[in-house]
């Protein structure tokens, strides 16, 4: 027993070394963020000598300047309404294309997922023109629709999913069947609910690249009424020349919501670890 | 005679099924992605005129300028350098870390977000830090370790930094992955080994390995697309005039620089076709490996 | 399930839900009912109907086609749309708000002499000119020069633009493009205009610069009438 004991210690020592020394390494960046927020723009472009610690005070004043000169509710909630909707598309459309990729039969299957792969493989760049000129026909410009209209249908989440739904049992099915299920109620009430964690992850992932989206919105929402926080605090950057400190309180204040929607996401997590023995 | 009949039945039941699933994904794609992609290999084989004329049929010009430039194989090989640091590192760190947060350990819910946060950081902060800790004179890393290596401006050594960046700011994404990975785990399988008597790192191997394999693929594959088609990446801790640039650039950085930078859309074009071409043998090769290495429940 | 079975399968459903809901007893029961089975497919049937008439709504109204496009690259003046440069500009050309937009974009941040990689701005610019969108750009004039290379700017030596030529060629700003078949021959890309009224009056530049017009514009008129009333003496 008390080999055990230590052993475990030892490994949990060890783990949490680790641990801590990657965080640490994970942290620089925002910390710096935070940091040059918190300089004068000298400080915080300067090279030598380089300040790490504001040197001249902690300006806590730059946030609420930056806080005060964008609407931030208003890119709130676009941001946030742009995101709620991609990721809801995004899992629709992938959970049920991912199923029929990873639990059925059809002619012509593989073709179709190949599609789906090379999809993947297309630089993005190359989709911005024609997408615009379509949001543009739609009259769609400066409306949320045209926002998440490039979000609509996910490649990555087909695959994502098509891999969690290729992992489940195969047994569950035939119990399904004989019990009387058509293919629909099959997918509905057995199947969906069990690939919970890797849409859970899908809508981490759609949520973080929704909100990281620069290009998009930019040419799409022209207004200020509409336009998203990436979009609205780039501006930041072209008008004002570089003035780092507010550039990054802008950045700090921005992430702050993505964390949260991060924070909620991966509470899903923890459930699944609480609950033992899986999903059985 | 009847025994066919059933059969077949069912199975259109299923492709029908089958379509409606994959109708709105597929739809979608076609239009919003496959319809410009089209539009690209047709502009791949054609010059676009300048000053508003339209595209100009040049049959194979583009590609046989491409397959004889220098810059587009070496942009090809840096590419390729890239990805095979970003790949393994990314993956094999990422899982590591995401089994240590598996585990009932106080704070996982905080290593996690911690881990996390290089992702939502914003580009421009990731690029200063890195070209700071990177920078020859001043920077960090040459100060601690009193060295003067030009982690960016030294062509033989440039695509390793680069590389390093893209690991870090990758391992947050892999490991996201991972952990979801690890809950489809079920608990009973290491109840058992525990009984067993079997230790942390032989349940490792012959526990989480194998059935984590599903996952693990997903990730080396679209990791090795993602890192193929790098591109922010290059030009954020890359000044254009560095001189190690040239070793560094990747194929899609090449392809922007032709096509938005200078117009050259035809160009371009064609170096996205041989990029994607490429691209698509590395996957169908993998996709190979997949019945080689993957278990499936 | 051929169609012809799944209507039967329908009709045979619609009928023995009928009789369910006519045998509960008072609405409010039904609504219950109702609302407990179906709650999913009304929800979904109402987003969709909302959705349709959105998407109605905003192609007949928000189609945009702009009378005049114009990009103020690098100025932090207010010259956008619905500043006093726009109801000058408006007032000058007797536009109606009817004829289409007018759209004078001030958020653009870009130096192609500095370097584009990555930029947003400029990617916005190659959105919108290689879309047809772009009627006119101002910008310095080295750096309207170099960008005419890409050919992104339209040739002032060419036919539509007959009339501008012929007011103001004299401003012609030149550029050699990228393009191997203009070899060394120099195509007038920009007019200069370091003397207008976005100068002198409106104050939005300071340094040397100049107007191009987008390859692919349709309103070449506007910008003319754009260039006739910041030059007007």
């Amino acid at each position: 027993m008390e080999n055990a004991r230590t052993r475990d210690r030892v490994s949990k020592t060890i783990m949490y070394i680790v641990l801590i020394i990657m965080a640490f390494i994970m942290l620089v960046p925002f910390a710096w963020m935070i940091l040059t927020a918190l300089k004068t723009n000298q400080e915080a472009i300067s090279v030598s000598p380089f300040y790490i610690f504001p040197h001249n005070g902690w300006h806590w004043e730059t946030f609420s300047e930056v806080w005060k000169s964008y609407n931030f509710f208003l890119l709130y909630k676009n941001t946030l309404l742009m995101i709620f909707f991609r990721v809801v598309c995004a899992c629709l459309t992938a959970t049920m294309a991912g199923y029929a990729f990873g639990r059925l039969k059809f002619p012509g299957k593989n073709f179709l997922f190949s599609l789906v792969l090379i999809q993947m493989m297309i630089p993005s760049t190359i989709f911005i023109i024609p997408q615009y000129l379509m949001v543009s026909g739609l009259g769609w410009l400066n409306t949320c629709a045209g926002l998440v209209f490039p979000g609509i249908v996910t490649a990555f989440g087909t695959y994502l999913l098509k891999t969690g739904y290729q992992g489940l049992p195969k047994d569950l099915e035939e119990a399904a069947g004989i019990d009387g299920c058509n293919i629909g109620q099959k997918f509905l009430r057995i199947m969906m609910p069990l690939t919970r964690s890797s849409m859970v992850s899908l809508g981490i992932f759609t949520a973080l690249f929704a909100f990281k989206d620069l290009m998009w919105p930019m040419i799409v929402c022209t207004s200020v009424q509409t336009t998203t926080l990436a979009a609205g605090l780039a501006k930041a950057q072209g008008q004002y020349g570089s003035n780092y400190p507010q550039m990054m309180g802008a950045a700090v204040l921005a992430v702050i919501p993505m964390i949260v929607i991060y924070v909620i996401f991966q509470k899903q997590f923890v459930e699944g670890i609480a609950t033992s023995g899986g999903k059985l | 005679m009847k025994e066919k009949r059933k059969m077949t039945a069912k199975e259109k039941n299923e492709a029908t099924w089958g379509y409606f699933f994959v109708a709105p994904t597929i739809i979608g794609l076609i239009i919003l992605n496959f319809y410009p992609a089209v539009d690209t290999v047709i502009q791949s084989f054609c010059k676009t005129g300048d000053f508003g004329k339209g595209n100009i049929f040049v049959g194979l010009a583009n590609y046989q300028r491409a397959f004889a430039d220098p810059e587009i194989w070496q942009s090809l090989l840096n590419t390729i350098k890239y990805a095979i640091i970003e790949v393994p590192f990314g993956v094999i760190i990422a899982l590591i870390l995401a089994v240590f947060l598996n585990k009932k350990l106080k704070g996982t819910s905080f290593f996690r977000t911690v881990f996390f946060l290089p992702m939502v950081c914003a580009p421009a902060a990731v690029a200063m830090v890195w070209k700071w800790l990177y920078n020859q004179q001043f920077g960090l890393i040459n100060n601690v370790f009193h060295s003067n290596v030009g982690w960016i401006s030294d062509p033989k050594i440039a695509w390793i930094s680069v590389g390093i960046i893209g690991v870090w700011s990758i391992i947050g994404y892999n490991m996201v992955l991972f952990i979801s990975g690890l809950q489809e785990i079920p608990g009973d399988y290491y109840e058992a080994a525990e009984i067993d008597g079997a230790t942390g790192i032989r349940q490792f191997f012959d526990i989480t390995i194998p059935l984590l394999s599903p996952t693990t693929f997903f990730i080396v594959q679209t990791r090795v697309i993602g890192a193929l088609t790098i591109f922010d990446l290059m030009f954020m801790v890359m000044d254009k005039t560095n001189l190690a640039l040239s070793k560094v650039e990747s194929a899609v950085y090449v392809f922007y620089n032709y096509t938005f930078t200078q117009g050259n859309k035809g160009y371009g074009a064609a170096i996205v076709m041989i990029l994607v071409v490429f691209i698509m043998i590395v996957t169908v090769i993998m996709q190979r490996a997949e019945k080689r290495f993957v278990f499936y429940n | 399930m051929t169609p012809k079975e799944l209507k039967e399968r329908l009709k045979e459903w619609a009928r023995v839900e009928k009789k369910k809901i006519a045998g509960i007893e008072g609405t409010r029961a039904k609504a219950e009912y109702i609302w407990e089975y179906y709650k999913i497919w009304i929800v979904c049937i109402i987003f969709f109907v909302w959705f349709a008439g959105f998407a109605i709504h905003q192609y007949a109204t928000n189609r945009m086609d702009y009378r005049c496009y114009i990009i103020f690259n690098n100025t932090n003046a207010d010259v956008g749309t619905d500043s006093e440069l726009w109801f000058d500009y408006v007032r000058y050309a007797g536009f109606d708000s009817d004829d289409g937009d007018i759209e004078f974009n001030a958020q653009s941040y870009f130096d192609y002499l500095k370097g584009v990689t990555g930029n947003s701005y400029f990617e916005s610019f190659v959105t919108y000119a290689d879309g047809g969108i772009l009627d006119g750009f101002v910008t310095g004039t080295e750096s309207l020069r170099a960008l005419g290379k890409s050919g992104r700017l339209l040739d002032l030596n060419s036919e539509e633009c007959a009339s501008i030529k012929a007011k103001y060629g004299d401003r012609f700003i030149y550029s050699e493009p990228y393009d191997e078949d203009y070899a060394g021959k120099e195509v007038p890309v920009g007019i200069d205009i370091s003397d207008s009224k976005l100068v002198k009056e409106y104050h939005a530049y300071v340094d040397p610069i100049s107007l191009g017009i987008g390859a692919k514009s349709e309103n070449i008129d506007a910008v003319e009438l754009f260039l006739d009333f910041i030059l007007e003496k």
